[in-house]
């Protein structure tokens, strides 16, 4: 900064000078009137002198006063001289509209784009979590890597064991408290004009407090309320939506009892607004459906009831301020070692990792906002290439007014600050439209962005956001004007005033800069297209792809007995009557009664005129991964004896088996492979009168998929073969094989990247959530509401849950991939616009500083072809070098693109190549049209032309 | 011929200044040599106070300087009043008005 002012402010040798001139001056005329007064020349000069007083001491204090006045005055100087220039730049602009409009159009698309992209990434990412002190908040997870290498999982870490959680805690000295989440739910309120289907959260009670949040109204879980509900009065915490929503948002809910599950839960306090748990990591991926709870509730089951090998809570701790994580984790595995002592059995291997929760978002969707804000900021720099070649362009015509000002004293620095301001003025229009084009620009991104980015919605046009858009402004107005600007400045007189640098020695320099930016633009649009291309193609292979099932007309319906309660005890073995005491895991199914229901409900929904056929499932298709497990088939050797964990069966009739690694078990009824159209391959289908498999003591029948059966015994044939997910003995036998229906939505195919979860095992059977599909004669649509009654008339209070089309289904799963194909699409279609009009803008220039040559070519005999192929020769060498360079930029990124396509090489030879012949196509087009209009000149009037 | 010059009054200095410039810009020299002549050569304005004082009317904004020549072409500081130099002499002026009617009461008083 001080050499910034330095420019602007005179020395201070400079002020001393002046000073001195103005005493001398006065000295001397002092002495002329002294000699007039017939003194010597010599004795008038002492008299002055010795009059004057103590000369030293006046020209110190003057030196003090005058250096405040030069100060102020270069501050006054700059603002003039700025204020001019900005007069001067919207002159210029104004009586130049084409070349204003294309600019600040141009600018605007680039920086409305990045300013849309980045106020999503400053939601998502950047804006703190809203709790007290996020960054102090972090996750605990046990991990066993060991264990799950050999079980084949996608991570080591998992959720907490609530025994482990109870001795961390009180062991432990680096947080200020912890507290845990269980999974959330779906859960039935009832008592209004229809029974709702909600989603609860069981959290305890330290989780508000250690997340720092108090409610809006009321309290959270007393103590004596956490994790024991069932012994004392049951309790709810309603979230601020929920409130709204169903109790039109009256205090006085506060004390009334809602029925939750047919269960009363006396209401005792509601969120503020916005509240949500955070997203939190849950087996490798971010879990985001606690954050959108609609009722907290303590656990309705005494967690220390379950067994300490069972880990399923998601904790969050605080740490104590000025504890670092590290330090944080060092400690928690120091006391891990006790813990996993005196537990030796289950604790076996297990450590335990702190996951800061800001690092949690950043890391899993860092990623996929960071490719979409690349793809945004190649098109703002073409944008800035184009703009620079319009300066470029516009300097040259500029070259005798701007030599004519240098000429006249006004310094370089002075003419580029001038063309600079200009720069700035243009990026400063174009930065105020680019926020309106933001603006809307964020809308559009929000309601297209795939689910599961936690705090998309929110994002919208902040203070940070308008820093940022007006960074960007400036900046790209600095990026595109310095070089025209220093070139222009270059400006010589003589040169200038001979026409322009028509002929002048600055041609060639000027027109090398103006290829070397469109060779730049042509590679980064090349990169952008190879991106766009991949990923559509991306897309374009899994929107087609067979999902192995007919998404037409075929609609799900989700019926959910829910947990054992005083309403639905006639489904489970337990005699409620709401009085005791109960651990709902405790509770089994009644087989039986379950079958009957859910034989009932197929055979009613069956009879709605235009259905089809319906069947259930234990988890619809393309929704979310269910069961997940080592398979074991009978085998000659006994690497893994069964774990023999207690879940069923006499180890010792076990025959020797192996384990085929993780596979997806479903549960289906009857019909199922009818409704879903699955063809059956070889054997069949199951019918009435098999048995159910994989329970105790029974020996079930299977259908295992096309992908299992080769996985399992290749080369041979499936049916008649054995498989159990429960080892001792319990084994299955294979009577069909199915085709392979896929049945994982693609993040998670991604997720799991494991071959084994499209391997499937089929048994007959029900659970107390089934899921109901229904294949219908037409739109699916329309037989919602019919197939809701048919329910509720088998049970008036039973709700239906989700509803999902088949194809809607098949559109989410591929919501993700689509958004990114688009969004990159979008923009890659931008940078070639942006780029065409660049060259097109070039070959123009090129063609009009070469009229007078064209034209006496022409008179010399050129065809008009030879001049076409001469004035797109010349950009078309940029264009191949630019290709070259494209493609050589998007081979290096083609890890970072890998991470985004499913199955799919990311140098995928027919993108470049389609890509490059379309970039190809586009430059020759664009540069045609200038080019031919020269060609058809008339030479005559070329020649003329100055 | 020195013992008829007196010393500056205290606080005129500024106004004398300010009121030199009214009839155009002028040098340092000019400036003392104007208030010698306006006075018959009673007020006698020293340069040790003079250009100091000259630089800090120019700070404050009431004087703008320029360079240019003097009679015999040798290069000179000439001051001219600003629009705060205006405001200022007339302040200047009002408040000598009001102390020197204040000091002549008081020498008129009859002695005692």
């Amino acid at each position: 900064m001080p050499g910034f002012k330095r420019l602007f402010r005179r020395s201070d040798g400079d002020i001393l000078r002046d000073i001195d001139d103005e005493l001398q001056c006065h000295l001397a005329m002092k002495a002329r009137d002294l000699e007039e007064q017939h003194l010597t020349e010599a004795d008038a000069r002492d008299e002055a002198l010795s009059r004057f007083g103590d000369l030293a001491e006046i020209r110190n204090q003057c030196l003090v006063l005058q250096s405040s006045v030069s100060r102020r005055r270069s501050r006054r100087s700059v603002l003039d001289s700025s204020l001019q220039d900005l007069r001067v730049a919207l002159r210029g602009l104004r009586r130049s509209p084409g070349f204003t409009a294309v600019a600040v159009f141009t600018l605007a698309l680039g920086i409305g784009g990045t300013t849309a992209i980045f106020s999503i990434l400053n939601s998502v990412l950047l804006r703190p979590l809203p709790y007290l002190a996020p960054e102090r908040l972090v996750q605990m997870v046990e991990r066993n890597p060991e264990r799950a290498a050999e079980r084949g999982r996608p991570t080591a870490d998992v959720p907490v064991s609530a025994h482990n959680y109870r001795d961390y805690r009180e062991l432990n000295t680096v947080f200020e408290d912890m507290g845990w989440a269980d999974g959330a739910s779906n859960v039935n309120l009832t008592g209004g004009d229809r029974p709702q289907r909600i989603v609860a959260v069981s959290t305890s009670a330290s989780l508000f407090s250690t997340l720092g949040v108090e409610p809006l109204l009321g309290r959270t879980w007393l103590p004596s309320e956490d994790g024991f509900a069932f012994e004392g009065p049951r309790v709810a915490i309603l979230s601020h939506g929920l409130w709204v929503r169903e109790f039109g948002a009256d205090p006085a809910v506060l004390g009334r009892t809602i029925t939750v599950d047919e269960w009363p839960h006396t209401v005792v306090g509601i969120m503020p607004p916005h509240f949500d748990i955070p997203p939190l990591e849950l087996l490798g991926a971010l879990y985001t459906m606690l954050s959108g709870a609609d009722l907290y509730v303590p656990l309705s089951y005494n967690a220390f009831g379950l067994r300490r090998r069972a880990r399923q809570f998601l904790v969050i701790a605080r740490l104590r301020e000025g504890v670092d994580v590290e330090r944080a984790e060092e400690e928690m595995n120091a006391l891990s070692v006790g813990i996993n002592e005196a537990n030796s059995d289950v604790n076996e291997g297990w450590s335990v990792r702190l996951i800061p929760l800001g690092d949690l978002l950043t890391r899993s969707l860092g990623p996929q906002i960071a490719l979409v804000m690349a793809a945004v900021g190649l098109v703002l720099l073409i944008g800035c290439a184009n703009v620079a070649n319009l300066l470029l362009a516009r300097g040259a015509a500029r070259s005798p007014e701007i030599a004519i000002r240098a000429a006249l004293g006004g310094g370089r620095s002075r003419i580029v600050r001038q063309l600079l301001t200009e720069s700035l003025v243009l990026a400063t229009v174009a930065g105020g439209i680019g926020l309106l084009l933001a603006y809307s620009g964020t809308r559009v991104l929000v309601s297209l962005i795939p689910a599961g980015i936690p705090r998309a919605d929110a994002a919208n046009i902040d203070g940070t956001v308008l820093i940022f858009a007006m960074l960007v402004s400036l900046g790209t107005g600095v990026v595109f004007g310095i070089v025209p600007a220093l070139k222009a400045s270059r400006a010589d007189l003589a040169t200038a005033m001979r026409g322009g640098e028509r002929r002048g020695m600055g041609t060639r320099t000027r027109g090398g800069m103006s290829h070397l930016l469109v060779t730049g633009e042509v590679a980064l649009a090349l990169v952008l297209l190879v991106g766009a291309g991949l990923l559509t193609r991306n897309f374009a292979r899994l929107a087609g792809a067979d999902l192995g099932f007919e998404p037409e007309n075929l609609i799900k319906v989700s019926v959910d007995l829910g947990r054992p309660n005083a309403y639905n005890s006639k489904y489970y073995t337990c005699d409620l009557d709401g009085s005791r005491p109960l651990l709902w895991n405790r509770c089994p199914p009644n087989r039986d009664a379950m079958a009957r229901f859910y034989d009932q409900v197929v055979e009613r929904v069956m009879r709605v005129p235009g259905v089809r056929s319906a069947a259930i499932t234990d988890l619809a298709p393309l929704v979310d991964v269910r069961g997940y497990y080592p398979l074991r088939i009978p085998g000659t050797t006994d690497p893994m004896a069964p774990s023999g964990d207690g879940s069923g069966g006499d180890v010792g009739e076990s025959e020797p088996e192996v384990l085929l690694g993780n596979t997806d078990g479903r549960v289906v009824g009857l019909g199922f492979f009818k409704t879903m159209g699955m063809r059956i391959v070889s054997g069949r289908d199951f019918q009435a009168g098999d048995p159910p498999g994989g329970l105790p003591g029974w020996s079930g029948v299977a259908v295992v998929n096309e992908r299992l059966a080769a996985r399992a015994w290749p080369g041979e044939i499936a049916l008649g073969k054995r498989v159990s997910f429960y080892g001792g003995g319990q084994w299955m036998t294979v009577i069909g094989v199915v085709e392979d229906g896929q049945q994982h939505t693609l993040s998670d195919r991604v997720k799991f990247n494991d071959e084994g979860i499209e391997s499937r095992v089929y048994q007959l059977g029900h659970a107390a959530n089934m899921d109901l599909m229904v294949r219908t004669a037409s739109d699916p649509n329309a037989f919602i509401e019919s197939i809701r009654e048919a329910v509720l008339e088998l049970d008036p209070g039973l709700p239906t849950g989700a509803i999902a089309t088949a194809e809607e289904l098949a559109g989410n799963s591929n919501a993700a991939p689509r958004f990114y194909a688009l969004v990159v699409g979008v923009f890659a279609g931008f940078a070639l616009l942006l780029t065409a009009v660049g060259l097109y803008g070039l070959v123009s220039f090129t063609v009009g500083r070469r009229t007078k040559e064209i034209g006496l070519r022409m008179a010399l005999g050129a065809h008009q072809g030879d001049i076409r192929t001469m004035a797109m020769g010349h950009s078309g060498k940029s264009v191949g070098l630019g290709i070259a360079l494209g493609v050589a930029g998007a081979l290096a990124m083609a890890d970072v693109l890998e991470t985004f396509l499913y199955e799919m090489d990311a140098i995928d030879p027919l993108t470049y190549v389609v890509v490059a012949l379309v970039l190809a196509v586009v430059a020759a087009g664009a540069s045609y049209v200038p080019a031919s209009r020269a060609s058809r000149m008339n030479p005559t009037e070329a020649l003329r032309y100055d | 011929m020195t013992e008829t010059r007196d010393k500056l009054i205290p606080g005129t200095l500024n106004l004398l200044i300010l009121k030199s410039l009214t009839w155009g810009p002028l040098h340092g020299y000019a400036i003392s040599k104007w208030v010698l002549e306006r006075t018959d050569e009673v007020l006698h304005v020293e340069e040790g106070v003079l250009y100091p004082a000259l630089h800090r009317l120019e700070k404050d904004g009431c004087l703008e300087a320029e360079w240019g020549r003097n009679d015999t072409g040798r290069r000179a500081k000439f001051y001219s009043l600003t629009p705060a130099g205006i405001r200022r002499l007339d302040t200047e002026t009002a408040r000598w008005r009001r102390s020197a009617r204040a000091v002549d009461i008081v020498v008129n008083l009859k002695d005692a």
